[in-house]
């Protein structure tokens, strides 16, 4: 199997852009006083290798902001690497937010074809295909009207019928495509499905893990710019699956076991009409935000970091009642000051 | 299936990233993206570029009115040659101006297209350039050629007015190039090249001649290679000699000169644009 698309230790630095003063006045001013300091790069691609061969399918899945648009970007020439080389050979189809560039004021045919040159297509090309493009987005009856008569839906129609009107050899997918109504769902599902069947090169971004199991062969898992996992489509799918949960699972334990403590102390000064006995060290401390104290009630709580104990002068566990496997329990401001 | 080699003619994005767009590509967008700039601005209607001489022709008489009798003295004592004079001026510097000004925002502009498409950044403000040259060529030039042809009587003329024209157009393909860059780093260039604009028409002779500036400012009035552009072309068309070479090298070349020097600026600094669109 030739490979269609490979990428070989690419890295990509990217400027923070709030790091950046876009004011010439505000940076020379700062350059007088001797401020000036260069812009942050944060790195979003780190050392990603990758290698898919013709009528491959690869399923690309992750967290949000995890780079893999950043990935497509790459891979369709539209960001240029800060190291490594991408190779890409043959036509390439991406179908990233569909539209993006048309303009209203015009009319549809003319939009056709601007948007079919930018993306691509031989002035001879586009011209031959407007009647087949319009025909496909259903829109030959809009044919001369401005583009802004249309709706949102006509207008997805129009761009994915561009878009699509040949089979490119590589067709990118951000996202599944939610186009239109359902008889034009299905009808670009159809299309689409022709490029599967057809030995088109196919990377799809999505987070519909069903639909990376059913129809990719391969999956890869980003995870802040790098390559998690890459291999088998069920693999892959499972284990994201088994890390989303964990890192889920983990995050109800903090929350839930907060909350079930300031529940149980409520309904005991409920109960007692009087405050529970709390021993309170020291004027306490903020803790990720959270004023944290010391307290010993008889109940269980739950583990907080006791190695920051040290660095305010208490010796652990000597100086701190321990409860149910010494325990720190931690309130939240608002509550703490009730006791 | 239909499987042909066809599809990657019509498909005629670069077969690698890595490579260059092909030259018919990049003109192709260029026209196209030009073609959408004069649409937008004249809704269809050829006769809307003419009302792009209205403005230079309206200060012409303007000028002509109020400084006419005052400075005719230098015009061979001749309001109307003054106010041929000015009317050139006023056409390359309203030419220059308003392409430079509006290439200015063409990438920032166009910020949102570039990160959906692969696309030469360059394509936005020489397009905007080329729908200027496109309104410059059949709106002001046919002007000056009748112009030049009524004071010489001779074709040559005519024809070597294209020289200076051409340094003119490099001279703003590389202003535009320089602004549309910086523009992306910093947002206030915007209101320093409008004032850089006044500055520019201010010390550029255009509605006074230059005996009027003091003999020691003369040269570096000289220097600005608009004024050179904007004298051969006067030279050429309204005097009624035959035109001074060294003057339509001159504008030739320092046009050439600032187009180098824009290119390479512009290519030194466009790897960081993506990030800041």
């Amino acid at each position: 199997m030739s490979a269609k698309i490979s990428l070989d230790d690419v890295s990509l630095w990217r400027r923070t852009q709030e790091e950046y003063l876009y004011d010439l006045k505000r940076l020379v001013l700062r350059a007088l006083e001797g401020k000036h300091r260069r812009s942050n790069r944060r790195r979003v691609l780190h050392n990603v290798s990758l290698t898919v061969g013709a009528g491959e399918k690869l399923g690309i899945i992750g967290a949000n902001g995890s780079g893999k648009s950043t990935l497509l970007k790459v891979i369709c020439g539209i960001l240029r690497p800060t190291s490594g080389r991408v190779h890409v050979d043959g036509t390439l189809a991406p179908l990233i937010e569909l539209g993006a560039g048309f303009d209203a004021e015009m009319s549809v045919i003319e939009n056709i074809l601007f948007y079919g040159i930018l993306l691509g297509y031989s002035r001879a090309g586009i011209h031959e295909r407007v009647d087949r493009i319009l025909t496909f987005a259903e829109l030959n009856d809009h044919a001369d009207e401005p583009l802004k008569t249309l709706s949102s839906g006509m207008n997805a129609r129009l761009g994915f019928a561009i878009a699509t009107e040949t089979r490119p050899d590589i067709l990118i997918l951000d996202e599944i495509l939610s186009v239109g109504d359902e008889s034009f769902r299905q009808k670009c599902a159809e299309r689409i499905k022709t490029f599967w069947d057809a030995d088109s090169t196919i990377i799809a971004v999505s987070h519909d893990l069903h639909f990376i199991r059913t129809q990719c062969q391969r999956a890869l898992w980003i995870e802040e710019g790098c390559i998690r996992m890459d291999g088998a489509a069920d693999d892959v799918a499972d284990g994201y699956l088994e890390s989303v949960s964990m890192m889920t699972a983990a995050r109800d334990l903090e929350e839930n076991g907060r909350r079930e403590f300031l529940r149980e102390d409520l309904f005991r000064r409920a109960a007692s009409r009087q405050p529970p006995q709390l021993l309170v060290r020291g004027r306490g401390f903020d803790y990720e935000g959270t004023k944290i104290f010391l307290v010993r009630d008889g109940t269980r709580s739950w583990i907080r970091d006791p190695a920051w104990l040290p660095a305010h002068g208490y010796r652990w566990p000597d100086d701190v009642e321990l409860i149910d496997d010494g325990v720190i329990a931690s309130i939240p401001v608002a509550e703490t000051a009730a006791v | 299936m239909e499987r042909s080699t066809t599809i990657h003619d019509v498909w005629s994005v670069p077969r690698s990233v890595g490579q260059k767009l092909q030259l018919q590509r990049y003109a192709d967008v260029v026209q196209t993206l030009a073609k959408r700039n004069l649409k937008t601005r004249y809704r269809g209607s050829i006769l809307g570029i003419y009302w792009s001489l209205s403005n230079p022709i309206l200060m012409t008489l303007l000028y002509s009115a109020i400084f006419g009798s005052a400075f005719a003295a230098s015009y061979d004592n001749s309001i109307v040659s003054y106010g041929l004079s000015c009317f050139c001026g006023l056409a390359l510097m309203n030419f220059f101006i308003q392409a430079s000004s509006q290439a200015l925002p063409s990438i920032v502009g166009s910020g949102g297209l570039l990160n959906k498409i692969r696309l030469p950044v360059s394509v936005f403000p020489l397009s905007v350039i080329a729908a200027n040259v496109f309104q410059l060529t059949i709106g002001t030039l046919p002007f000056l050629a009748i112009i030049t042809l009524a004071t010489s009587k001779s074709a040559v003329n005519v024809v070597a007015l294209a020289v200076p024209m051409c340094g003119l157009i490099m001279l703003t393909a590389a202003f535009g190039l320089i602004m549309s860059a910086l523009y992306v780093f910093f947002r206030d260039v915007q209101y320093l090249y409008e004032l850089f604009g006044f500055v520019l028409f201010l010390t550029s002779p255009i509605f006074y001649p230059i005996e009027l500036v003091p003999p020691q400012l003369r040269p570096v009035v000289g220097l600005n290679p608009l004024a050179m552009i904007i004298s051969s072309v006067r030279d050429i068309a309204i005097s009624g000699n035959s035109p001074h070479l060294h003057l339509m090298l001159l504008s030739f070349g320092s046009g050439f000169a600032a187009l180098a020097v824009g290119i390479v600026f512009f290519l030194s600094v466009k790897s960081d644009f993506m990030d800041l669109l």
